[in-house]
């Protein structure tokens, strides 16, 4: 098992109001999954991810990952987990504006500090031609479609080979055609290098490739 | 850390016209900075200069119980000066001397009277060691006579050919006043010798005192500013003569006290370059840390520690102020040089009017000078608080959550 959720709550506060986004989540993730956590919108689906991915805190309960609790894990050893254990790949797919594609898809590489110069190039270009950007790397995001932006950030995500990939509504900004397209890619990703996918989504074309679907409304876990 | 630095790099190129308008305003500060700096370090080299070449020369031998407050008492004099002055031809770093004598008076027209410095010059010597004579613009120095400043000519309705009444206190303590034609006037650059001076002959002051010594001798070396090294084989020389040597900045101590004080203008500006440096900086990284939210949350995803995204911000910080630097610097410089080859005319930023005391001893065109310490100084702090008013900006990052920087609309 990669991941382990148990009793996870969150409530998102604004003065005094209270808003409770997660009631009591568990579930487990296993290594090489390609599962999507689906419901409606405001059901708690980024949430979830974002607390599984360590870029949010929940208020109480308790995540493994790789049988390691992240209970009182400060900022340090947090970013660290999110440099060694995971790839994100977003809605609006949140590429670094002033760095070339090239120099986005090599900055977790840059971040690990594990590989010298001449293995990040290779490991880079070798990620580019597989998301079928070969000859636009020097191109910064503006000049890149929205299709392509995905891409880069779906590289930006395996370059490193991470052990689990979340995507938060990886289709939602996409045309039907390049949805698909980018979904065929990381399912290839998944069967390919086995990495572990898990999405936040509402399209049914992810909801009819996932191999498991988590589903889950008003912050409770409908069934899975 | 090259990749950190190469994204705060293109950072701070992101944003062209904002990154320039705050380097330009750290510029102008450094610019003036260097201006009022060497303008400062100007008037404090052209005071020295006319003190020296005006009043004090490089040294003063005077009696060894010699009294400034009265200049005139019979201790004062020198009773052994031509003793001395043998002495002092021997020496191979004294180029020149001549004697003089210096007391304070009363200058009457008939109408009203004035205080005044009496300064009685040997006039074959005086050349020598001053350069008085070059700025005697009307008559010279007769017998019975005496030259006076331009502004003190005109303060007292005195033209050459009127007769002033010099009120003095004798050697006995008792009040003497002697009668002089006006036969010269002088316009010196050193608002003493213009304001409040008369020269008169030594001759006729020793006469008018029935003496036959002086007060002091004054020296000139071959650089006034290697004074120190000439001064203890000077005063070993005149041992046991009853004689003191004072140098040039012994005697002008006073002044440099002042100049000293008003070294610390420059300090003051520095402090308010220093606050505009903050508050431009601080504005601009604050600006920057808030467009750049998203951003932030996407590299904290990525893995970034906060300080790897302190780090970027604060090269975005440090970067704006290099750029700051080497504009204001440049043109500093540029400005300065100007003035170092022009200069300010003093005199005619005051409307022509001399008696303005500006505190320091010029009048005229005044040139600016080079002051690399202030410089130095101007680049260190601007340095040091282009990376101090980054750092607080940047630590607002550390205390988000990567996901409430991603919520974040823009």
């Amino acid at each position: 098992m990669l991941l382990e959720v148990k009793n996870l709550n969150k409530t998102y506060s604004s003065g005094k109001i209270g808003f409770q986004a997660l009631h009591d989540i568990s579930l487990s993730i296993d290594r090489g999954e390609f599962s999507a956590i689906c419901g409606p919108s405001g059901s708690g689906k980024t949430t979830l991810l974002n607390i599984i991915g360590c870029i949010d805190s929940s208020d109480s309960g308790e995540i493994l990952l790789d049988g390691i609790n992240l209970a009182g894990k400060n900022s340090a050893d947090l970013a660290k987990l999110r440099r060694e254990y995971f790839g994100f790949i977003f809605q609006t797919y949140n590429l670094i504006p002033v760095l070339t594609a090239y120099e986005n898809i090599e900055l977790p590489l840059k971040l690990l500090k594990t590989i010298d110069d001449a293995q990040i190039k290779k490991r880079v270009m070798e990620v580019i031609d597989e998301v079928g950007l070969s000859g636009l790397g020097n191109r910064k995001p503006l000049e890149l479609s929205g299709g392509q932006q995905q891409r880069v950030s779906i590289a930006r995500a395996l370059v490193k080979k991470p052990k689990m990939i979340l995507a938060d509504e990886p289709t939602a900004n996409l045309d039907s055609a390049n949805g698909e397209s980018i979904l065929l890619l990381m399912q290839a990703m998944n069967e390919k290098e086995g990495v572990t996918f898990v999405f936040s989504t509402h399209d049914q074309l992810i909801m009819k490739h996932a191999r498991r679907l988590i589903n889950i409304r008003d912050g409770r876990v409908e069934w899975y | 850390m090259y990749y950190l630095f190469i994204i705060g790099l293109k950072n701070v190129l992101r944003y062209k016209r904002r990154t320039i308008l705050t380097s330009l305003v750290l510029s102008f500060g450094i610019m003036i900075f260097i201006f009022m700096a060497g303008m400062l370090k100007g008037f404090d080299n052209k005071s020295f200069e006319n003190q020296i070449q005006f009043e004090t020369g490089d040294f003063k031998i005077r009696s060894g119980v010699y009294d400034e407050d009265s200049p005139l008492d019979i201790s004062n004099f020198l009773t052994n000066y031509r003793e001395a002055e043998k002495i002092l031809e021997t020496k191979p770093y004294i180029k020149s001397f001549t004697e003089r004598m210096g007391f304070t008076a009363d200058l009457d027209n008939g109408k009203s009277s004035t205080p005044i410095t009496v300064i009685a010059i040997n006039p074959d010597r005086e050349n020598s060691v001053f350069i008085t004579s070059n700025f005697i613009v009307k008559g010279g120095l007769e017998k019975d006579g005496a030259i006076l400043g331009q502004s003190l000519a005109k303060d007292m309705n005195v033209t050459i050919g009127d007769q002033v009444y010099v009120t003095f206190r004798n050697a006995q303590g008792t009040y003497d006043s002697v009668e002089l034609n006006a036969t010269g006037i002088i316009n010196a650059p050193d608002p003493q010798v213009n304001n409040s001076s008369i020269y008169m002959n030594i001759s006729d002051a020793q006469h008018y005192l029935n003496t036959d010594r002086v007060t002091e001798i004054v020296l000139k070396t071959a650089d006034y500013r290697d004074f120190k090294k000439y001064e203890p084989d000077l005063v070993k020389s005149l041992q046991g003569k009853g004689m003191k040597v004072y140098d040039w900045e012994k005697l002008g101590q006073d002044f440099i006290a002042i100049g000293q004080a008003k070294s610390k203008t420059v300090g003051f500006l520095l402090f308010f370059i220093a606050i505009i440096a903050v508050i431009g900086i601080i504005n601009t990284m604050l600006m920057s840390v808030f467009e750049k939210k998203r951003e932030i949350g996407t590299m904290k995803a990525l893995g970034m520690t906060d300080g790897d995204i302190r780090t970027i911000f604060v090269w975005e910080g440090l970067l704006i102020g290099i750029i700051g630097n080497i504009v204001g610097i440049a043109a500093g410089i540029l400005l300065n040089l100007y003035f170092t080859v022009y200069g300010i005319n003093i005199t005619a930023m005051l409307g022509g009017n001399s008696d303005i005391d500006v505190g320091y001893k010029v009048m005229g065109v005044v040139k600016s000078g080079w002051d690399m310490g202030a410089v130095a100084r101007a680049v260190l702090v601007s340095i040091f608080v282009s990376v101090a008013a980054s750092y607080y900006p940047a630590s607002k990052t550390t205390r988000l959550q990567p996901a409430e920087c991603l919520r974040t609309i823009q």
